[in-house]
């Protein structure tokens, strides 16, 4: 535990999910399960599983040669699984953003990672 | 070379296959089961918490190589959650009193660690519940599990032949057995203290000993009870382009949290946290101290002062950070061999243990 070198140069990051229907959009959560940890779990099953970290060798979980096509498999099982209470908002999506903050937690900027289509249970990763 | 072989020979021999009475492992098994149990009720209650969640979400979770083996339906299911209760508790009980010894421990050990899987499979990994679940698998097959037991008693009751002579006491505490077991106990903590100093070497680097990662945990930024944004992914500075096509970032890791809840311990993380050349000291031992965590394996006073400074360390993080890791505390006091300690204190020191224990005189070695 605690492994991972946090300085004052170290970008910390959260994700966000958000439901979307025309104009509108609203924070939406995973699905829990309830119980002591389940918040805090399921944002490290999320990373650990199914986001899967960009280092080499992650302890924290990652895949030899991950490409886009195997990581947007991923995420469409993960939306699927977890945004069940969602099945219903066909006209809907859910996007998925990244917002990055400082080591004193001043948000600088967001990224949007893709939509996840609940009709087709497809995750269209869209960034770059 | 022959006297160099004999030299390793008679070294391992003595190192794994001498006997002693202590620390005795009886007394080891039925103290740690006992804290265990009080920490998963405590916790958990009546483990609610780690049945089936439905069918999608379960085929997402999958069992460590070692519960896969066993082949159990994964995690428990709903109508099945009663009966496994019952057992977890009844073998946690009878493993801790000692019935039917060996197969409650073989059978609590695995109830845990299937349990602990679950959760890990779910997303947290319990660092504390992980070593006790090993330390109990082991206790299933080495000598000494069975002293400090119901069976022992009942034997000692009833063998008049074989127990002649011998006290309740001397009868709990066992005749002398061979050390391996304590060995492999103490190889199991070694591997656990040394691998965690390693880690932070390996993946924090030297920077690490900057202290700058301990002044995050203690400076109240990791906190979930002060205000503002607790983002808990991370990445350095200095991220590679193709490390990015994710998301334009490329994170690696995520912290943990500080849920300390007292304003006192709090107000004390933060103080220790404003001093920079306090927190790389601070850092710098944290990390030596892990990094010699082989000294468990060395006999004398190396050993005790290891795990005693194993005990201040837990519970100076629990202070901390609401991380006591009890049952490491536990395991590193009962794994000093006190018996050792009293032989190579001064006379005068004997002494007055020998006035408080006088109605508890204890076999020799």
């Amino acid at each position: 535990m605690f492994g991972h070198y946090i300085g004052k140069e170290t970008n910390f990051y959260d994700f966000k999910y958000f439901l979307v229907k025309d104009t509108s959009e609203q924070e939406i959560y995973p699905d829990s399960y309830g119980g002591f940890f389940s918040k805090i779990a399921i944002k490290r099953y999320f990373f650990n599983n199914v986001y899967v970290s960009v280092e080499k060798i992650s302890p924290f979980g990652y895949i030899k040669n991950d490409n886009k096509e195997m990581f947007e498999n991923r995420m469409s099982r993960f939306f699927t699984a977890y945004f069940q209470s969602h099945n219903q908002d066909t006209t809907s999506k859910i996007r998925l953003d990244v917002y990055n903050y400082n080591r004193n937690g001043e948000f600088k900027q967001k990224h949007t990672i893709g939509y996840y289509d609940i009709t087709n249970h497809n995750f269209i990763h869209t960034w770059k | 070379m022959n006297t160099i072989s004999q030299q390793k020979s008679n070294f391992f021999e003595r190192y794994f296959f001498s006997k002693s009475r202590y620390p005795n492992i009886g007394l080891i098994r039925l103290l740690l089961i006992a804290l265990c149990m009080l920490q998963v009720f405590r916790n958990y209650r009546f483990l609610d918490v780690f049945v089936s969640i439905d069918p999608v979400r379960d085929a997402l979770h999958l069992p460590s190589t070692l519960i896969g083996l066993f082949h159990l339906p994964f995690p428990i299911q709903k109508e099945y959650l009663s009966l496994f209760v019952i057992a977890f508790y009844t073998a946690g009980f009878f493993a801790m009193l000692g019935i039917f010894t060996r197969v409650s421990v073989f059978i609590f050990s695995i109830m845990l660690l299937y349990i602990i899987d679950i959760q890990a499979a779910r997303g947290v990994f319990d660092h504390e519940y992980t070593l006790t679940g090993l330390v109990l698998l082991v206790m299933t097959f080495i000598p000494g599990t069975g002293n400090f037991s119901v069976d022992r008693f009942i034997s000692w009751k009833r063998n008049k032949a074989k127990y002649s002579n011998t006290s309740f006491l001397e009868a709990m505490i066992g005749n002398p057995e061979y050390i391996w077991g304590y060995k492999l106990i103490l190889i199991l903590a070694a591997c656990t203290y040394f691998t965690s100093g390693l880690s932070k070497i390996r993946w924090g680097g030297l920077a690490w000993l900057d202290g700058q990662t301990l002044t995050y945990y203690l400076d109240g930024s990791a906190s979930p009870f002060t205000p503002g944004e607790k983002p808990m992914f991370i990445s350095p500075p200095n991220v590679k382009e193709e490390e990015k096509w994710k998301d334009g970032f490329g994170i690696y890791s995520y912290s943990y949290g500080n849920r300390q809840q007292s304003p006192f311990w709090r107000s004390t993380g933060n103080a220790l946290a404003a001093s920079p050349k306090l927190m790389m000291f601070i850092a710098a031992s944290v990390v030596i101290f892990e990094l010699l965590g082989f000294l468990l394996l060395f006999e004398g006073w190396s050993r005790v002062i290891y795990l005693i400074g194993a005990i201040i360390m837990h519970r100076s993080i629990g202070f901390l950070m609401n991380l006591p890791f009890l049952s490491f505390q536990l395991l590193c006091f009962l794994l000093i061999d006190w018996h050792w300690v009293y032989q190579h204190l001064g006379k005068r020191l004997q002494l007055m243990i020998d006035k408080l224990f006088k109605r508890f005189k204890l076999p020799a070695n």
